[in-house]
């Protein structure tokens, strides 16, 4: 059995932005980058279920530049067998859709039995390219799982969250997509074996220049800053003083 | 399209628990924004079994018709189910926009549903901008940081649309016609095993007049007894975004957003908290919000009426200080 776990590298939560001249927005020079924290539970299931069951072989595949290669290490480093890289060219992040595009060109004639990912990255946030890759493999699929074990028979037994907290149970037969919610499973760190090794076998890389090119269907015209809701007004001083008149503001307003 | 035709807008009307989601008619609102450049037949569509009321309401906000997709197959959620059902109806109206609540099923169906449709999928949508050439779509990024700006480039589109993030429309109007299909799909391969309360949520926090919720912010799990010291100061209930109930420190039932409770508290004290969208869709109701942050570009300061820039344990200590000083 084979599971391949889609990642993406994406600027570290707290990273600034710059506004560019061209109306688009990108993380700031020098920010540092990580695998999508999502992805990276992604990959923890899969080296779970791998873990529990025999002759499961763990893979990873990541759309992006150059720098891209560290999230591949890092996967090697937690566990994975084997890794692919599909090079894309620097600047903005592709659509959804030729990202899950590129994937399918990677992952089709590979029939894996399992495909994880994240439910979302944490810059495009849009959620759609595990579903979207699913379509484009006429896979079985389902989101937001935050549990999954593997059936006696084969099948793959999840539970996706759903609004109010309330869980709904699934069982799918493999092969099969899955997008995973966070949960209380900490990814694992990569061993230095693991890091070793990933550093002996670098990945297989791809050129997406080379892939079957697909037509955009979403124009992307730049970004704005998020306008205030409220007035925000912000408070001065030094701490004692802020807490004060925080203090202040609330009694006054017979909050406190 | 020719000019005379009226285009088709959709509204994917979903239904919680047998009831019309407050999504529906705020999705009823942004399609009647959309339809406001030119003649347009605005239906909804609901899928699903026992949802005759819900469609009976829906079919009283003014609409041109209304569509109830029913069969046993589609009687628990199921991605593929919905969009083997929607397609052959979606395809017959060609619509122009098919506008899907950006819940925990339209994020699922709906990038699939573009797919079978030939359609560009854009979202999750929380703001429309009239630009040049038509209607411009805002979708959060980056942490909602950033809005990006987004049009699609296809005929019709299917845009997944924020809850919350659009007024609900209030509009009624004489009772819409109501179709009712039966469609049978088969998805083999996919078993429902029924749906659980999961970890709910607690009626303490829904009900609370005063909430403090901590974030990631919050740096060390021994600065949570901090927090609960402030807390109980100022007969505030503690609450939690979602990494901090992932982390453990806090139960799921004390989460607030998309995915555990949504308050309207009369102060809200976000304490540690980025605002991604997945928090401050459940408490940006609230009646005074105070964000208390260290990064000034953090989103939740945008929703806030008082902002503190500041390290949070830091501030905390200060706070317990000033909050008993004069109790």
């Amino acid at each position: 059995m084979k599971i391949l776990v889609c990642l993406k590298q994406v600027p570290e939560p707290e990273s600034h932005l710059q506004w560019l001249e061209d109306g688009g927005v990108a993380p700031v020079p020098g920010a540092r980058f990580q695998m999508g924290s999502l992805d990276a539970q992604a990959l923890e299931w899969a080296l779970t279920l791998a873990q529990d069951h025999q002759g499961i072989s763990v893979e990873a595949v990541c759309a992006g530049p150059a720098r891209a290669a560290a999230v591949l290490e890092r996967a090697r480093g937690m566990g994975a067998a084997q890794a692919c890289h599909i090079l894309t060219p620097e600047g903005a992040g592709p659509p959804a859709l030729t990202l899950a595009t590129w994937l399918a060109a990677w992952a089709g004639p590979r029939a894996y039995d399992l495909i994880l990912t994240g439910g979302m990255s944490q810059d495009a946030m849009r959620g759609q390219v595990g579903p979207l890759l699913a379509g484009l493999l006429g896979l079985n699929w389902a989101t937001l799982a935050v549990d999954m074990r593997l059936t006696d028979q084969g099948r793959l037994h999840l539970e996706r969250e759903v609004e109010a907290g309330r869980r709904q149970a699934l069982e799918l037969d493999l092969p099969a997509l899955v997008t995973v919610q966070s949960s209380p499973r900490e990814p694992r760190y990569p061993s230095l074996s693991g890091l070793l090794k990933a550093k002996a076998s670098p990945p297989q890389v791809v050129e997406a220049t080379g892939l079957p090119p697909r037509a955009p269907q979403v124009a992307a015209l730049g970004a704005r800053r998020p306008q205030r809701r409220r007035a925000g007004r912000a408070l001065n001083g030094t701490l004692a003083q802020q807490a004060q008149e925080l203090c202040a503001i609330l009694r006054q307003r017979g909050l406190l | 399209m020719s000019a005379q035709a009226p285009a088709n807008l959709v509204v994917m009307a979903h239904a919680v628990q047998g009831a019309l989601a407050p999504s529906a008619a705020e999705l009823l609102g942004l399609a009647r924004r959309l339809a406001g450049q030119g003649p347009a037949a605005i239906k909804a569509v609901l899928v699903g079994q026992g949802l005759e009321a819900a469609a009976r309401e829906m079919a009283g906000l003014g609409l041109a018709e209304v569509i109830l997709l029913e069969g046993p197959g589609l009687a628990a959620y199921s991605g593929p189910a919905w969009v083997q059902a929607l397609t052959p109806v979606l395809e017959a109206l060609a619509p122009a926009w098919v506008l899907v609540p950006h819940d925990s099923q339209g994020q699922d169906y709906a990038p699939v549903l573009s797919l079978s449709l030939d359609a560009a999928c854009l979202g999750p949508v929380e703001g429309l901008e009239d630009m040049d050439g038509g209607p411009a779509f805002l979708c959060p990024g980056q942490g909602g940081k950033a809005l990006y700006v987004q049009r699609p480039l296809t005929a019709g589109a299917v845009i997944s649309v924020l809850p919350g993030a659009f007024p609900a429309s209030e509009a009624k109007g004489p009772a819409a016609p109501l179709t009712r299909l039966t469609i049978a799909t088969q998805t083999p391969g996919l078993r429902h095993l029924g749906e659980t309360e999961g970890h709910g949520q607690s009626r303490e926090l829904v009900q609370a007049q005063r909430v403090l919720a901590v974030g990631r912010g919050l740096g060390k799990r021994e600065n949570l007894a901090q927090a609960q010291e402030l807390a109980a100061c100022l007969d505030a209930c503690l609450a939690g975004s979602r990494p901090l109930c992932d982390l453990g420190w806090l139960g799921y039932d004390q989460q607030v957003g998309q995915t555990g409770a949504t308050v309207t508290p009369r102060l809200y004290l976000a304490c540690g908290i980025s605002g991604a969208r997945q928090h401050t869709l459940g408490m940006r109701g609230s009646g005074f919000i105070v964000a208390i942050n260290h990064d000034p570009q953090a989103p939740i300061h945008d929703l806030a009426d008082l902002s503190v820039v500041a390290d949070l344990p830091s501030f905390l200590r200060e706070m317990l200080e000033a909050c008993r000083a004069k109790t």
